[in-house]
């Protein structure tokens, strides 16, 4: 029996469940809103994953329900992890001042869990945006710590010396010379930092802090379907088991991109 | 050695308040104008806010509240007039109750989880990845759906007993306290691997194995010693990570702790509640990662080996 | 004092619509409704009710004269503390506390004789002057408590005897006893401290209460007719999932204001009995009158024939609400009771929109936001429904946060929120010249002075017909599209008889409660 090389091909797959659930919306077969049969309907040839408390299609409100869920996260992710690296770029370059302050940083956020963070933010920003500064926040510091320590091994190699030598600015060498040599580490980064965002935007939405009913969301139809489990299972399952592939899929994503970096598999 | 650790907290905790505090104050829409709620006249704000004292500056307010609060008076609720302080205590004991069970249930697992794929060599790594990145929310809705819709075992929301003692009916800690502990267990396993595994690849260990020891009793003798310190690092993170999670756990099956406290105050912005809450957790974890480093210390001092602060660089999730 | 709640502070989940509910719904009233589901059976003796209430911890108080922003603390209010007046179920005050009351001519004194068999729980007889002292405490706590007695002078109250009270409203005042309704609680004199609860002379005292429950024990002391119930659990719990679910599981036997959803997931899921409460919240839509295309009557007219009301009640409601005629108060005893129902009509829709030159379609935007679970479905909704007739509308959802304070009363074009406002409350906030908040521009000088006419006529049934007949007014020329009202629900288990389904606060007041074994 060959092991499933699950790290080799969680990549594509996340890629491809990830613009499902963000296009989702325009597969969908009904109006995700509106009742379409009995409340708690089971699964059927028209309706494959059964009516929800209110008749509507799970299917339709699945596919319609990952685009927001998913689109805080990527946001939120994504400035966490550009404004990381930059930190982590600035701080491995200059190790002395900018390093510290970096580790310093990070310490403290660790102690404030991005939970907290992200729900004390919420008394005055909408939920979406307490998700992404919340991630921002506490992830940051942790991408800035390891980029400037893979940094700091690759400032003395040669190659950045020659183009320092060549008379390139700081900025220029940075980013041309330094960030390639940063891709395996970044990538390994951006898995983990979409995980906590995915969790924070779910937390928050499930709090009744992000989309409010009747607006498809996974995570609130987690809530939403929960009394029917045991009239339609389906109608919980639905949401539940793209939610969580969502988050394995980056877990695997940021494995692998770890093991390609060490050489490990 | 241990002075320096403890200026070291206390510079975090201090650093931790201004966190809270500017998040909750720093921002648009302050106390006044929620506490008057629309519907008084600018001229009623005003007074509010004199009365709050939210015409002085930030800093000033910052300092009065930081002053307020190493006094035990972390001021009062605006929505119901009640300190703060009282609402929080009123609250600790169900939730340091929950916060408590899961953590045992945590630790249980994760060690059961190690020596698992230990014995295996080295396979479900991915599986416990996996498993720490699934949200909360998740394992809520899975749990509540298969032990209380399903099969009836445990009551879907952990009302508790007249007296809010938990322990009085214990039923109703399972559930928030498996939701807690699954994923924190599966999250302590992964950053427990890196350390187990670096420890294996020690001379030590692998001339051991060379010899032909039986594995479990390599593992207790010749690779816990190496776990102590950075298995106290994760319990201290862990142990703030859930407390932080009680927020999701306790509005969700509706126990009455300090958790579904801080949920609440956001949702009417209670800003005062809201901070005093939003403590407890950052206290958790500075406190568990004080007691972690001096315990550190102290195994240094028996001569004992100990890696120093693996988990420092490790992943913090919500 | 009573305007439509936009507040920041309620701005999520059920808890917006609890405190709504609390702070409007007090002057709500139904007309079609009994006092109490009559269920058949003879009521049983004894048990222990467990009610599970919206209530967020971070707001439980013991104070009964402060915001009273928690439904669970109002409960248990209502059922430890004796009001002067509670509300009937034909939407006028019933005497409590108070047995009798008169006005003078001018109805700005009004003298109220108290009951003399009440005592406080330490044996204490209930005296005008504990009435006073209370009185007054709720007057100067008016920022905390949105001004709730700022129609009386409590300065210029006096006790001739100890069971006699008279007050004095700063104007005439016809509905005097319906503004101290439910909310006068009255506590000894000289109680300043509300830390702990604060003995009552209601129907039933609290034992002990701690972070989620307050345990309450028959008073049977009390003067009035003996609670079935031995004990009542009040447990406050925020989230409305959760709150269902206590019921559905069998750990509470009532769970107050649920969603539309929950309830349809608890029916197709188990054994559960419905109570609806009618005419407790409105998604109107608002046009000013000042602003074009708004300014030409026959625009607003094929507006309000384009609405599909039923449909709009079936999806933003699920059904469990009336259709409405557009007026925002058809729960109220004066709401004109021989008007014409506005079916839709899309011919003569488009017939009055090609007249006022809108034959080639109309595009506008209209604001909403997701304040209320349902306004933003409503706006959708509605915009296809205008589709039918050419006219474009663009639904924008504004920031809940914002909302009530940057759109609110300020665009011509909108959403708005009622929850449960008399008629006469809904004039002075809204409907006069000089109102703080006329969102719809509705300045008509005989309709000012036919309303304060009418508020100087003490009889009821002489003073609603005056004002059914403005009413007219407002239904044909106003700027209001009011399609529905949805009803408040509480889910319970089979066995609870006897709660309260009327309107407002009378749903606080559960001492008639009982449970079969």
């Amino acid at each position: 029996m060959t092991r499933i090389r699950w790290s080799a091909v969680a990549p594509g797959v996340a890629l491809a469940v990830f613009t499902l659930a963000l296009l989702g919306r325009y597969l969908a077969p009904n109006d995700p809103e509106q009742p379409v049969a009995v409340p708690w309907s089971v699964p059927s040839t028209q309706l494959p994953f059964g009516a929800d408390a209110l008749g509507r299609d799970v299917l339709s409100r699945v596919l319609a329900g990952g685009a927001n869920l998913l689109g805080v996260a990527l946001t939120a992710a994504a400035a966490a992890l550009l404004i990381g690296v930059a930190l982590g770029l600035v701080a491995g370059w200059w190790p002395r001042w900018a390093g510290h302050a970096v580790r310093w940083f990070g310490d403290l956020l660790l102690a404030v869990p991005a939970l907290v963070l992200a729900l004390v933010l919420a008394v005055a920003l909408p939920g979406a945006a307490a998700v992404v500064v919340a991630a921002v926040l506490s992830g940051a510091p942790l991408t800035a710590r390891v980029v400037a320590a893979q940094c700091a091994t690759v400032r003395d190699s040669g190659y950045l010396h020659a183009a320092v030598e060549r008379g390139e600015h700081g900025a220029v060498v940075l980013v041309r010379e330094l960030l390639p040599a940063l891709r395996g580490l970044v990538a390994a980064d951006a898995g983990l930092r979409l995980i906590t965002a995915l969790q924070l935007a779910t937390t928050l939405a499930v709090l009744g802090f992000g989309p409010q009913p009747p607006d498809p969301d996974w995570a609130l139809m987690l809530s939403e379907n929960l009394p029917g489990a045991a009239l339609n299972p389906t109608a919980l399952l639905a949401p539940a088991v793209p939610l969580a592939l969502c988050a394995l899929l980056c877990a695997a994503t940021a494995r692998t991109a770890t093991r390609e970096r060490e050489g490990v598999w | 050695m241990i002075a320096r650790r403890l200026t070291r907290t206390a510079l975090l905790v201090l650093a931790a308040t201004v966190v809270v505090f500017a998040a909750t104050e720093a921002l648009p829409g302050d106390a006044a104008s929620v506490r008057e709620a629309g519907r008084a006249s600018p001229e009623q704000v005003a007074q509010a806010r004199e009365q709050l004292g939210l015409d002085q500056p930030v800093v000033v307010r910052y300092l009065r509240w930081l002053s307020g609060l190493l006094q035990g008076d972390l001021g009062s609720s605006l929505s119901s007039g009640r300190p703060v302080s009282d609402l929080l205590g009123q609250r600790l004991p169900a939730t340091a109750s929950l916060v408590a069970v899961a953590l045992g249930t945590t630790v249980l697992l994760t060690v059961a989880g190690l020596i698992v794929t230990q014995l295996r060599r080295g396979r479900g790594g991915m599986l416990a990845a996996g498993l720490a990145a699934v949200p909360q929310a998740v394992y809520a809705a899975a749990l509540g759906a298969l032990l209380s819709a399903t099969l009836g075992w445990l009551p879907a929301v952990s009302l508790l007993p007249p007296g809010g003692n938990p322990w009085q009916d214990p039923r109703t800690l399972v559930l928030p306290a498996l939701t807690l502990a699954l994923p924190s267990a599966a999250y302590a396993s992964t950053l427990l691997r890196g350390v187990l595994t670096d420890t294996l690849r020690r001379p030590h260990v692998v001339d051991a194995y060379r010899r032909g020891l039986p594995p479990m009793l390599v593992l207790l003798r010749h690779v816990r010693p190496f776990l102590v310190v950075p298995a106290l690092q994760v319990l201290a993170l862990t142990a703030g990570w859930l407390a932080a999670g009680t927020a999701l756990v306790e509005t969700v099956y509706g126990f009455p702790g300090l958790g579904g406290l801080l949920v609440s105050a956001v949702a009417v912005r209670d800003i005062p509640v809201v901070q005093g809450a939003a403590l407890v957790p950052v206290a958790t974890v500075l406190l568990g990662m004080l007691l972690a480093d001096l315990a550190a210390a102290a195994v240094h001092r028996n001569g004992r080996p100990a890696v120093v602060r693996p988990v420092r660089t490790a992943e913090s999730t919500p | 004092m009573l305007t439509p709640v936009r507040s920041r502070l309620a701005r999520r989940g059920a808890l917006p619509l609890a405190i709504a509910a609390l702070l409007l719904a007090g002057c709500g009233t139904d007309t079609t409704t009994g006092g109490s589901t009559d269920e058949p059976g003879t009521p049983v003796d004894g048990g222990t009710l467990r009610y599970v209430v919206p209530g967020s911890p971070a707001t439980a108080s013991n104070d009964p004269h402060g915001g009273l922003g928690n439904e669970s603390d109002l409960m248990r209010f209502a059922l430890t503390y004796d009001v002067l007046t509670v509300p009937g179920a034909d939407g006028t005050p019933q005497p409590r506390l108070a047995q009798t009351w008169e006005a003078n001519q001018s109805l700005d004194r009004w003298t109220f004789h108290l009951r003399e068999d009440a005592t406080f729980t330490d044996g204490q007889p209930v005296l005008a002057e504990d009435v006073l002292y209370s009185l007054t405490r709720i007057a100067d706590k008016a920022a905390e408590n949105y001004g709730r007695l700022a129609d009386f002078d409590m300065a210029a109250a006096s006790a001739p005897d100890d069971h006699t009270v008279v007050l004095a409203t700063r104007a005439p005042m016809a509905e005097a006893p319906k503004a101290l309704e439910s909310i006068s609680f009255v506590v000894p004199e000289g109680s300043t401290d509300f830390a702990e609860p604060v003995g009552g002379s209601g129907p039933f005292r609290v034992t002990e209460t701690d972070a989620q429950t307050a345990v309450l024990l028959r008073n049977d002391d009390w003067w009035g007719e003996r609670p079935h119930l031995d004990r009542i659990e009040i447990r406050a719990v925020a989230d409305p999932q959760a709150r269902a679910a206590a019921v559905t599981s069998g750990q509470a036997d009532v769970a107050g204001s649920v969603s539309p959803a929950a309830v349809k997931a608890a029916e197709a899921g188990g054994d559960v009995q419905v109570v609806r409460r009618k005419g407790v919240t409105e998604y109107p839509i608002i046009m000013r009158l000042d602003s074009a295309p708004f300014d030409d009557p026959r625009v607003r007219e094929a507006f309000r024939l384009a609405t599909d009301r039923q449909a709009l009640v079936d999806t933003v409601f699920l059904g469990y609400g009336q259709i409405a005629n557009d007026l925002p108060t058809p729960y109220d005893p004066s709401y004109p009771q021989d008007l014409t129902q506005r079916t839709r009509d899309l011919d003569r829709a488009k017939e009055l929109l090609e007249e006022a030159g809108h034959a080639d379609g109309l595009k506008l935007t209209l604001h909403t936001t997701t304040s209320y679970p349902g306004m933003d479905t409503a706006a959708t909704l509605w915009a296809q429904q205008l589709a039918d007739v050419g006219v474009e509308v663009d639904v924008k959802v504004e920031p809940a946060d914002t909302y009530w304070t940057a759109i609110y009363a300020k665009k011509d074009f909108y959403v708005g929120y009622y929850g449960g406002i008399s008629f006469p409350d809904l004039v002075r906030v809204g409907l006069l010249a000089a109102s703080p908040t006329n969102e719809t521009a509705w300045r008509n000088a005989s309709f000012d002075a036919e309303f304060n006419a009418a508020m100087g006529i003490l009889d009821p049934a002489e003073r609603n017909t005056k004002l059914a007949r403005i009413q007219q007014d407002l239904w044909r020329d106003g700027g209001y599209v009011v399609w529905g009202v949805g009803d408040g629900l509480d889910l319970t288990s089979p066995g609870v008889h006897g709660l309260p389904d009327g309107p407002g606060f009378q749903r606080m007041f559960i001492e008639r409660a009982w449970k079969t074994r």
